[in-house]
């Protein structure tokens, strides 16, 4: 348009019109609206338990039109008090994931090959109760083991075991995770009993050796929880944490004071504490006198170790050493805890609470009421590796992932190997049969579940949403399988098996209640009288003095070929190695680092500096045993001479959010192993 | 607009044309004739008006990502992959954002939720050019998707790097469509989005209490990240409410804001670590 005149002064009569607007209308106008959110079709709730690990926490599930839709904690469950952890808050994704197993797999090439052949499910328990009908007739070979969860009880495992049961005896077994249990070998040799109650918001000062327990806690919310309270507790008091650890790991940064380790050595460490707890005689005299056997047996084997050689294999500064000693003998009651790592180190570790004299009635840890039967526990793999079965049945675990190593020698002697599973994890994919189970939304619940003190939960609800596709409840393929094979006396549906069960539990009512009232019953509120199921009644050293004349825990041998030290950790995300096939979970794996999606390694830019690797490099890890493709991290608050790793990725199927993501670091090694590194 | 002639009609068609185009795009912006304080500044809340905000106390919070995982779920937010996490385009409302001080052997560390800090004098919607963020009458800071251009000039404005951009429309596996939270639009390529305090419940909260007909009572609405928070480390409520808990806890010896300087007068307080 030209600018004439004319133009000039039409364009300010509009302008002068428009902007003379009142206010009102020009705020009405440029203001959004804001929608009424959509009609909404019909809501409703469904309560039942979270069956993404063995902590057992309440939720409820909000479901529009019969979709779940929502996920959220049930605040009144003792379990989780409303809260979940990343996982729980994660589950729809695995209820709805585009890539899970919907029919049973016949394998048709080499094991591994994933190259199946989709049969129906009358075919699948008829091929399998063959099959052991086969391996149980004149074999001199184990005919069945059966591999289930560890320490929680549930239903399907119970029907497993009815299954194994009714072939033959030791043949049930349950496979853990080290880095997310508790010392219970410890607890076995010094209590006589795994059955300790640890009641961690009691401590006043919290030593945790190697356990990095905000991520990697067996029952994850209890866990942050427990720290809440640690930190700003009712009582107004603030507990000291400690974390003695190779990695700056999110417990170490939360805690009030680092100390950095050389990975496998955390029990030594305990050994020299002990030692100077006994010398600076701040040990506590009365408990040790009163309520233990063999102090002075375990006082003279820890005579060969001095402070020097402690701080020389450990890294840590003796002076470091000798203030963490008074700080354990001046904040009491102060606890030390470890998870399920080297027997060494469990005892070494839970030494040091009898020296300081917080176990029993009030103190950190107690007895606990349990019931036999209840515990599952996981030491499948010595006897398994010595005689393998004829026919592995695996149910929801993933051994092949978790420790590779021994299982992998396990499951190539096994002639037939047959997983219940969701997903085609690494066990799966190497069976000769896999069978679709439910995710645990789509499962029916009646589980125990016992909390770290020693509070038990037992609930019970039918299955939050209907199956989406043609999958089964573990438990109910277990049953068919029975009958299949043993025929009278097995109830002909889950339903009335699981019925029957908590007829037994006196729990029946249960069930009704999960429409909103309280599904779950608290069992028994912790402490037993004698903490101790020992011959003498005691705590006992022994098991510990011995290991002691065994083994030269000076030791520290260099390495000049793998120079470095690994350090493996199990994010939360991923805990118990699972997770990494939901992409939500993906996201949130390293929150230190902002690392996910991949396979870090974490490690001082001193170390990186010889093999010359810059951050963010793709390099290899290597160990005796193999070697791994991982991304470099360079971090100055990582140990120097320390590489450290996530667990949980690094699966050859797993769904397409996992499928060939990162490396497995268990392939090459554990906490400790010598590696060295270069460019990929 | 054809060319103008001096017409009455064409006067007329003219006034008109204007109007619709001042109206349409608030280009009366750009003249400086527009009130740039229309819903976007600080203005005095009328008595008994809700102002939402959160406190995050993180000498509880232990970094668990609890709150990531809760919001994503709530809030449709895309699943994210290895290409979009190495060129940092993961869209997450609520982020954990750490920050690292000292070295070895004595270094420190701090893990921070990061959800919108819902300011109350946001620098992202002064620059919207149409008026597709702006703060709401309670505080919430809002996204109107349907009005986004997507020129992300909100999402450079915004110093706490709260607002992310959809480079790509979202891939949802058909199977993952039934997840859906049916409350909460699922965004198109090319749009900013943020967190709202999952202001879809708060507008069921308030469905529900004119169905009841009583006021909206405290606790009757919390996003998704408060909810699930096994530390109870993040409490929310109504800053004007004297009685809330959130109200309280914003007036702790420990709480700070993030960037106070810059005076955007956050609604999230953090109350920082130790005794």
């Amino acid at each position: 348009m030209e600018i004439s005149r004319r133009n000039f002064f039409k364009f300010g009569i509009f302008s002068g019109l428009t902007s003379a607007l009142p206010a009102w209308a020009k705020k009405a106008v440029l203001t959004p609206k804001e929608d009424a959110p959509p009609p909404m079709g019909e809501e409703s709730f469904a309560y039942t338990i979270c069956g993404l690990c063995p902590a057992g926490c309440g939720i409820r599930v909000r479901k529009v039109d019969g979709h779940a839709v929502g996920i959220s904690g049930i605040p009144d469950h003792p379990t989780n008090q409303g809260g979940l952890c990343p996982k729980g808050a994660a589950s729809l994704q695995e209820l709805y994931h585009p890539d899970r197993l919907r029919t049973p797999l016949l394998r048709r090439g080499p094991r591994g090959s994933g190259e199946w052949k989709e049969i129906s499910w009358d075919k699948a328990v008829r091929s399998l109760s063959e099959k052991i009908t086969r391996a149980r007739s004149g074999s001199k070979i184990k005919p069945l083991a059966a591999l289930t969860r560890a320490r929680a009880w549930d239903i399907q495992g119970e029907a497993l075991r009815g299954l194994a049961d009714s072939i033959g005896k030791d043949n049930f077994f349950a496979l853990g995770f080290p880095k997310s249990e508790f010392p219970s070998d410890a607890y076995e040799r010094m209590h006589g009993s795994r059955r300790v109650a640890f009641h961690m918001s009691r401590a006043k000062l919290l030593v945790s050796f190697g356990f990095d327990w905000l991520q990697s806690y067996p029952s994850p919310v209890e866990a942050q929880m427990a720290f809440a309270q640690l930190r700003r507790g009712p009582s107004g008091d603030r507990a000291e944490i400690v974390q003695i650890e190779p990695r700056f790991s999110v417990t170490a940064g939360k805690a009030d004071q680092w100390v950095p380790v050389r990975p496998g050595t955390e029990g030594l460490l305990a050994l020299i504490l002990a030692k100077q707890l006994i010398a600076n005689e701040t040990y506590d005299k009365a408990f040790i006198h009163a309520q233990s056997r063999g102090f002075e047996d375990f006082k003279k084997s820890l005579d060969a170790l001095s402070l020097d050689d402690v701080s020389t294999a450990t890294e840590v500064p003796g002076k470091e050493i000798r203030l963490l000693a008074v700080k354990l003998s001046s904040l009491k009651p102060a606890a030390a805890i470890t998870n399920r790592g080297p027997l060494l180190t469990q005892m070494a570790v839970h030494a040091l609470n009898a020296l300081l004299g917080n176990i029993g009635t009030g103190g950190v840890f107690s007895g606990m009421e349990g019931r036999e039967g209840f515990w599952a526990d996981g030491l499948a793999d010595q006897s398994l590796q010595a005689r393998p079965p004829e026919l592995l049945l695996v149910d929801r675990v993933d051994p092949l992932f978790l420790s590779p190593s021994v299982w992998k020698e396990i499951v190539a002697k096994t002639p037939f190997v047959a997983t219940v599973s969701s997903f085609l994890n690494e066990t799966a994919l190497s069976s000769d049969l896999v069978l679709p189970c439910h995710t645990p939304l789509e499962r029916g619940h009646c589980s125990f579940h016992v909390s770290a003190n020693g509070s038990a939960v037992l609930g019970a609800a039918p299955k939050a949403v209907a199956p989406l596709h043609e999958t089964k409840d573990p438990g109910e393929i277990f049953l068919a399988l029975t009958r299949a094979l043993a025929g009278t006396r097995v109830p002909a549906d889950f339903d009335s098996y699981v019925m029957s069960h908590m007829k037994k539990l006196r729990a029946e009512k249960l069930f009704h209640e999960s429409s909103g009232g309280k599904f779950w019953r608290e069992m028994s509120a912790a402490a037993s009288g004698n903490p101790y199921a020992t011959r003498s009644g005691k705590f006992e050293f022994d098991a510990l003095t011995n290991l002691l004349k065994l083994q030269d825990v000076k030791k520290a041998r260099e390495d000049g070929e793998f120079p470095l030290r690994l350090h493996l950790y199990a994010p939360l995300a991923f805990s118990f190695g699972e997770g990494a096939h939901l992409p939500y979970l993906q996201s949130v794996a390293g929150p230190q680092m902002q690392e996910a999606w991949e396979t870090w390694a974490e490690m001082h830019p001193e170390t990186a500096s010889l093999p010359g690797l810059s951050d963010g490099e793709a390099i290899w890890v290597e160990s005796r045993r193999g070697k791994i493709e991982a991304r470099a991290r360079l971090s100055r608050a990582a140990m120097p001479g320390v590489v450290s790793l996530p667990v949980g990725l690094g699966y050859a199927d797993y769904g397409r959010w996992a499928k060939g993501l990162g490396s497995n670091p268990l392939e090459i090694g554990e906490e400790g192993t010598e590696v060295r590194l270069w460019k990929a | 607009m054809e060319s103008l002639t001096t017409s009455r009609n064409g006067f007329l068609r003219g006034l008109l044309g204007t109007l619709g185009v001042f109206l349409l795009s608030g280009i009366g912006k750009a003249w400086g004739t527009a009130p740039r304080d229309a819903g976007h500044g600080k203005r005095p809340l009328k008595p008994g008006e809700h102002r939402w905000g959160m406190v995050i106390d993180l000498d509880k919070c232990t970094g668990c990502g609890s709150c990531v995982v809760a919001c994503s779920t709530e809030n449709n937010l895309a699943l994210g992959n290895p290409q979009e996490a190495s060129m940092g385009r993961i869209i997450r409302w609520l982020k954990i954002l750490p920050s690292h001080e000292g070295e070895f052997p004595t270094p420190k560390q701090r893990l921070l939720p990061m959800p919108c800090q819902q300011c109350d004098i946001p620098p992202c919607t002064k620059v919207c050019p149409v008026y597709a963020t702006f703060r709401n009458e309670e505080g919430i800071v809002g996204q109107v998707y349907s009005r986004c251009i997507g020129c992300r000039y909100c999402l450079n404005a915004c110093p706490y790097t709260c607002k992310d951009f959809n480079w790509k429309a979202p891939v949802w596996p058909e199977e993952m469509r039934a997840s859906f939270n049916p409350d909460v639009s699922i965004r198109p390529k090319g749009v900013v989005e943020k967190c709202l305090f999952c202001h879809h419940r708060l507008q069921r909260a308030k469905e529900e209490a004119v169905a009841e007909g009583r006021p909206l009572r405290e606790n009757d609405y919390q996003p998704a990240c408060a909810e699930i928070c096994p530390a109870k480390a993040i409490v929310f409520g109504d800053l004007n409410n004297n009685d809330s808990d959130a109200a309280n806890l914003s007036k702790d010896p420990r709480a700070f804001h993030l960037l106070e300087e810059l005076g955007t007068e956050p609604k999230v307080t953090y109350l920082k670590e130790g005794a």
